[in-house]
């Protein structure tokens, strides 16, 4: 079926709804006339709309009533008054002890459990509670059904609509103005106590049968928020009825009195002409704004046949009306006291104050609103944006003295245009197909840019930058990285190469480089907009300090620690002058100088510095912000490089949440906590939850930001170094061989990047036994480093081929490569680091090689203290030590303390797989402290099944299947009972 | 979480261009975190409406007071649309880990609720709302806003920039079109 035929369909249809169900039939035959299939169509739609079907009546009102409404609170239903926009009105009675009340019970079609709702009806309920007049229907009660629907209770009123009393009593002239001056003594009443009613129509205006006005629904009113003087908070959404609404309404702007001025102004045209002013029945809410705001009423008097009463309203009334119609808050009457007051002098022959509304003056705002150039539609958004976003841009260009007021009006109005557009995805008619895409929405953005503002640079500069954020923050980074390359064009050629502006556009471009991975184009638009940026202020600004600070970062990864830290220092300096100590990109520059130092080796520096960086921000505050998200990031690394695992954790996965939050999940920034978070779970132990963790990053990196980007690195790395410490160390070297590929393709051979991949790299090696293939990895870093000045990777270094001596037995030279080890880390760490206490296990180690457990002992526990401070149990790591520690106590002859020290390694080893080779080692190590103890039955089945597991994993030859092999030797030598 | 697109819109007009950088993804997730959030809930009885997670979405997101009608109306439409897709991803997947978990038909009133008791009908109903699409996109929007996110005529008619009449018209033929698809 085409659309046309279903056109088609649909009118025979709804034709066959309007008549009698016996008639259809016919009625069918005649339309289709002779199309057989088309008469099916219309009749099995007639069936289907007749039948119960799996889609069911959707009530009329956004929220459905309770099916049955007995009572609303304690009022007892009667019958129903009317039905509103937001409401349906109910006649109800409250039975209480000898008296019975009436009421008329307003129940909010909006409404459901919020609590912010409630506090607000609340208060309402309480404002209204005090507007006491005669002329004023009093609320009686409010509150909730249990089903979060909010009521009103109100005095019940018996009367005629104004307009109905007006007809059926048949008013003249002057008794309906004298009628009309109480409905605004009134209205200014209701005024003067800060509330403004924001939808008077003769309905809501009722006259009793001895004449006297009450006005109902000041609950849809708001109080006047006294300390402004400005109409502040309305009650729900803004409710009003389009023929009685203010233009400023119509288009969502504030609301105050004068808005109830305008609706007075309509219905005294309406009780005086018998028309409404403007005609908008079933017209769309556009056509709406545009009629109220747009069109200029015809005078009343024309609209009335009868030639005496047109004479009477010719002249003032005509005036006056049209006065309290202004399209311009401005310029009608400023009160509706002061409307009363125009009606009395117009009553007593007085010359009214009202002056007619000049052509000139309707022309004059015509050609202002053309000028403007905006869309109709954006004129909504410019109200509630356009003035404050000049105000700020142009405070950021308080030292520029041009006249730039027009220019930023222009944006401003530009950028809010784009944005109603973005708001617009709703409109069918606006979007592509049904899968409109943040993406879509931008690219037709830009498209109206690119095609509509040719003429004006600037502003598509302006626009541009902005946009490339958005499209940044979405993830669509080669986009962003054109508009901001477009930008810097425009501004290079408008203000020249070395200007403020192209400056900005550079530290954005440079920002999509870094974003992207590309370090080395991110460096050089970094080093050229600080270099411009220096050259053109006389005083170093935030943003240059910003550009230094993120400039540092990049240095510091490239290896460049000396000119990051320079950055670092001079972005610190400007920083805490311009911003103070308190601000979060202080303590993220911090970090970065404080990393620098880390790097250097400078590890005091860096650590009291760390210490400030801490002390400087509370990561407590804040709701999700980039900015604070970063600060946690930041502030758990800080943590993690000072060993505070378990106070970091935390932080970095409140970083992960809030990204996520703000982000979409393959975000870089997204990717980048997940990478920092997996890393401290790794180093908590938890490998169970950093797994996924790191795996989730690593295929989000891969796939969103390339294999070849530094957190697809990072994550690769993390996730081997985890692989690695539970012994799956085949897959651990190939993601490493992976991610050395990555980076040797990108730094070349022999760039420092590399050193901290190489040194990991050898790890999974060791484990696997490809001895000599670490120590090549492990030649080719240390040689990378500075050979003057050793730092913490030439230990890490040494410590691998420690571990590779110990493992090929040549323990002499494992004696003089840890003591070139341990002579860094004396200079360098403090005895607590990890590094140190890594090199005391491996010391240790070698001691009990030796035979010397005596020697081994008391390392060990210092070792095992200073870790057991930082990682909480279950911790593979303490389970090392405390292996280490029993095989010790074991061979100084304490069976029974080696037992347990070694039942403690087994439970700190738990996160390990059971066939990994220390839990071999353990069991073998139990089985000879028991055998020590004279108990071989229960020995036996330990030493066998550890020997078992120790051989599969590091094979038949290995040092520590032989010594396993020994012990199982040493029970079967002992004679069996 | 507490973001706030109107304060977003506000803070963009102060001059903060940050404030850009958090407008869209805020429109987008809010609703797939809170419709998630309830679809993942096991406790039928207190599965929300379309409407009150989509009221609950626009408190969120948008100060009442702050806001005009016609906002909150392009607001509620775009979430009709991303409802329907939230809701039809939902059901797709537990149709296809409950095969045959023949349920009688009972007249969809709560499409969050359907989409987890009656997988197979929403599914349907998606399809049906498809064909429905290529014969009249307005149709298919209107069965969204009314449908998915619970809007009333008028706020229809705000939404989609037609007149209420209309809304009214074209919802008797799609729900009738749509019946008449589903009962075959």
């Amino acid at each position: 079926m085409t659309p046309e035929r279903w056109e088609r369909v649909q009118e025979i249809f709804h034709a066959a709804l309007q008549i009698d169900p016996q008639e259809r039939e016919m009625l069918i035959e005649r339309e289709s006339a002779g199309d057989a299939e088309l008469a099916t169509q219309v009749a099995s739609l007639l069936e289907a709309n007749d039948s119960h079907g799996l889609v069911g009546a959707v009530p009329d009102t956004g929220i459905r009533l309770a099916p049955s409404l007995d009572f609303i609170g304690p009022y007892r239903v009667l019958r129903t008054l009317g039905q509103g926009g937001m409401a349906t009105v109910y006649l109800a009675e409250r039975t209480g002890e000898g008296f019975t009340q009436r009421v008329a019970v307003k129940l909010l079609r909006l409404g459901f459990a919020d609590p912010r709702l409630d506090d607000r009806l609340l208060s309402e309920r309480q404002i209204l509670a005090q507007l006491e007049h005669p002329g004023i229907a009093r609320l009686v009660d409010g509150g909730a059904t249990p089903e979060g629907q909010p009521y009103f209770a109100m005095e019940y009123v018996e009367g005629l609509g104004l307009t109905d009393y007006c007809t059926q009593n048949q008013l003249t002239v002057s008794d309906r103005l004298k009628l009309f001056l109480e409905v605004c003594t009134v209205v200014h009443f209701a005024h003067q106590q800060l509330v403004v009613h924001r939808d008077l129509k003769p309905s809501n205006i009722m006259v009793s049968d001895d004449g006297r006005v009450k006005l109902l629904d000041f609950g849809l009113a708001k109080l006047l928020d006294p300390s402004h003087g400005v109409e502040g908070a309305t009650l729900t959404v803004p409710c009003f009825t389009p023929a009685y609404a203010s233009p400023e309404q119509v288009r969502g702007r504030q609301v105050g009195t004068p808005s109830d001025v305008f609706s007075l102004g309509v219905v005294l045209y309406e009780i005086l002409s018998g028309t409404l002013p403007f005609q908008m029945e079933s017209a769309s809410p556009a056509e709406i704004e545009r009629i109220v705001c747009n069109t200029h009423p015809e005078r009343p008097s024309v609209r009335v046949a009868q030639k005496r009463v047109r004479q009477l309203l010719e002249g003032d009334l005509d005036t006056i009306v049209l006065k309290a119609l202004a399209k311009d808050p401005a310029r009608r009457y400023g009160s509706a006291e002061q409307l009363a007051d125009d009606i009395r002098r117009h009553l007593r022959g007085l010359p009214v104050r009202a002056r007619p509304d000049s052509m000139t003056y309707r022309l004059g705002k015509f050609i202002q609103r053309n000028r403007t150039g905006v869309a109709a539609a954006a004129l909504v958004a410019v109200s509630l944006m356009g003035g404050t976003l000049v105000a700020g841009w142009q405070a950021r260009r308080a030292t520029a003295q041009r006249d730039l007021a027009a220019d930023e009006a222009r944006k401003a109005a530009l950028v809010t245009t784009l944005m109603v557009d973005l708001f617009r995805l709703s409109d069918p008619t606006a979007t592509l197909g049904d899968r409109v895409t943040a993406r879509e929405l931008l690219d037709r953005g830009v498209e109206r840019i690119e095609r509509e503002f040719g003429a004006q640079p600037d502003v598509q500069a302006q626009v541009f930058t902005e946009v490339a954020r958005v499209y940044a923050n979405l993830g669509l980074l080669e986009r962003a990285e054109q508009l901001a390359r477009r930008a810097l064009d425009i501004h290079n050629d408008l203000h020249g190469p070395e200007s403020l502006e192209a400056s900005a556009s550079l530290d954005q471009l440079g920002e999509m480089h870094a974003i992207q991975g590309n370090n080395e184009a991110a460096v050089e638009e970094y080093r050229r907009a600080v270099a411009i940026r220096s050259a053109a202020l006389t005083q170093p600004d935030t943003l240059l300090a910003h550009i230094q600070s993120e400039l540092g970062f990049l240095l510091r990864s490239a290896g460049e620690h000396e000119e990051a830290g320079d950055m670092f220092t001079q972005a610190l300096e400007t920083q805490r002058q311009l911003l103070g100590d308190e601000r979060p990109e202080v303590a993220m520059t911090l970090f970065g100088l404080a990393a620098t130092f880390h790097d250097r080796g400078s590890f005091d520096e860096a650590e009291q510095l760390f210490q400030n960086a801490l002390a400087d921000y509370d990561v407590a505050r804040g709701r999700p912000h980039p900015m604070a998200a970063t600060a946690l990031l930041n502030v758990g690394m800080i943590r993690r490089l000072r060993e505070q695992y378990r106070a970091g954790e935390p932080l970095l996965r409140a970083a992960v949440s809030m990204r996520s939050a703000l982000y979409k999940a393959d975000h870089p920034d997204v990717i980048e906590a997940l990478a920092q978070w997996g890393i401290d779970l790794t180093e908590l132990g938890r490998y169970a939850e950093a797994e996924p963790v790191l795996t989730d990053g690593l295929e989000r990196s891969d796939r969103s930001l390339g294999v070849d980007h530094p957190f697809s690195s990072t994550l690769r790395e993390a996730l081997a170094v985890l692989e690695t410490a539970t012994g799956r160390h085949a897959e651990a070297a190939a993601r490493f061989d992976t991610s050395l590929a990555v980076k040797r393709d990108r730094y070349g051979d022999d760039h420092p990047q590399l050193v901290f991949a190489l040194l990991r790299s050898a790890r999974p090696l060791i484990e696997g036994g490809r001895l000599s293939e670490a120590e090549a990895r492990l030649d080719s870093a240390l040689a990378l480093g500075d050979p003057d000045s050793r730092g913490v990777s030439d230990l890490l270094g040494l410590s691998s081929k420690v571990q590779i001596e110990l493992r090929r037995g040549r323990l002499r030279a494992a004696d003089s490569l840890l003591s070139e080890a341990e002579s860094i880390a004396r200079d360098q760490l403090r005895e607590s680091h990890r590094y140190t206490l890594m090199l005391g296990r491996e010391r240790a180690e070698l001691f009990l090689e030796l035979d010397q457990p005596d020697q081994a002992v008391p390392i060990l526990q210092r070792v095992l203290e200073g870790e057991r401070a930082v990682r909480p149990p279950p911790h593979p790591r303490v389970g090392s030590t405390l292996r280490l520690l029993g095989a010790a106590y074991l061979a100084q002859g304490k069976g029974e303390l080696a037992e347990h020290t070694l039942h403690s390694a087994q439970s700190e080893l738990r996160e390990l797989p059971e066939w990994h080779w220390e839990v071999g080692e353990v069991e073998s190590l139990l089985g000879a402290a028991l055998l020590a103890q004279g108990r071989p039955e229960e020995a036996l089945p330990l030493l066998e099944q550890g020997l078992e597991t120790v051989r599969d994993y590091r094979g038949p030859g290995s040092r520590v299947a032989v010594r396993a092999e020994r012990r199982l030797a040493l029970v079967r030598g002992s004679s069996p009972r | 979480m507490g973001s706030d697109v109107t304060q977003v819109l506000i803070e963009l007009g102060q001059g903060d261009r940050a404030a850009l950088d958090r407008l869209l993804p805020l429109v987008y997730d809010e609703l797939r975190r809170l419709a998630e959030g309830q679809l993942r809930r096991e406790r039928v009885g207190h599965t929300l409406s379309p409407t009150a997670l989509v009221h609950e979405a626009y408190l969120k997101l948008v100060q009442l007071d702050r806001i005009d009608w016609k906002g909150r109306a392009h607001f509620f439409g775009a979430c009709a649309h991303s409802m329907r897709r939230i809701l039809i991803s939902y059901a797709r997947m537990k149709k296809a880990n409950k095969r045959g978990a023949g349920k009688e038909h009972v007249p969809i009133e709560n499409v969050v609720l359907a989409a987890q008791e009656q997988p197979a009908e929403v599914v349907a109903l998606d399809e049906a709302l498809t064909k429905l699409e290529q014969l009249s996109e307005r149709q298919a929007r209107i069965v969204e806003c009314r449908f998915f996110a619970g809007m009333g005529v008028e706020e229809t008619a705000a939404a989609l920039d037609v007149s209420p009449a209309t809304v009214k018209r074209d919802w008797t033929t799609a729900r009738a079109f749509l019946n008449r698809e589903l009962s075959r």
